[in-house]
């Protein structure tokens, strides 16, 4: 048995944590939204949970993943997800009390903050499901390929966007104005 | 800060491909602590809650 299906799990993972990630950069760029210091540490902890997956994939181009490496992958995704879900919840209580309207425009009806509480809790359900069946999932002789590198490059160029972006929001300040309304790299050009 | 522990996150997707796993653990907890920190430095204000 080579247990593929735990390993494109994996690649999953990853994906459904980009689109994320890629969906803010469109409520940023696309709506003219500015991410507050909460959001950008959110997009951390949703990378952060994307290394636990990035961890068993690559372990895998060595060949059979060792139950210790599944583990190890899965165990990063959960650390994060609760750090992620931490700070999510944070940003809810701080918006929750009547009549705040909340920081950003709603997405379908939700936050993006409550939308990252959401994806937070399905990371560490999964990562549950991935531990549980490890003996199912941990893959064996998977094909590691371009599909491979194609979503480790994808999940490299989202992290590397991130770290573009908010330099430019940051500028050469050491942190973020709590409530952020320009690029402030872009200002201090402009001088 | 924020910059900072982006790069550092790449890094450690980077270490992942020397196949050492000391390597990415550290890396790892040391993007964590940082990201925890930041926290700790933007959860300043008391929440207005009332139960």
């Amino acid at each position: 048995m080579s247990n593929r299906l735990g390993f494109w799990a994996a690649h999953l993972n990853i994906l459904v944590l980009c689109g994320v990630l890629i969906g803010a950069f469109v409520v940023q760029f696309g709506q003219g939204e500015f991410p507050c210091p909460l959001c950008i540490l959110q997009r951390m902890a949703m990378m952060l949970c994307a290394l636990g997956p990035a961890y068993v994939i690559m372990k895998a181009r060595e060949g059979e993943v060792k139950t210790s490496d599944f583990a190890t992958g899965y165990g990063i995704a959960v650390i994060s997800a609760i750090a992620g879900a931490s700070i999510s919840i944070r940003q809810i209580l701080l918006h929750i009390v009547p009549p705040d309207p909340g920081y950003g425009d709603p997405v379908l009806g939700l936050h993006l903050y409550t939308w990252a509480l959401l994806v937070f809790v399905a990371e560490i359900l999964a990562a549950g499901v991935n531990l549980a069946f490890a003996r199912e999932l941990e893959p064996r002789k998977a094909g590691f390929g371009w599909p491979s590198w194609l979503v480790l490059g994808l999940f490299g160029a989202v992290i590397l966007a991130n770290a573009v972006a908010v330099f430019a929001l940051e500028g050469l300040h050491w942190t973020l104005p709590d409530d952020p309304n320009s690029y402030r790299l872009f200002d201090l050009l402009r001088g | 800060m924020d910059t900072i522990i982006f790069v550092l996150i790449f890094f450690t997707l980077l270490a992942m491909g020397t196949g050492r796993r000391w390597l990415v653990l550290t890396l790892y907890f040391v993007s964590l602590a940082a990201t925890l920190l930041l926290f700790n430095h933007h959860a300043t204000s008391q929440l207005d809650l009332n139960f």
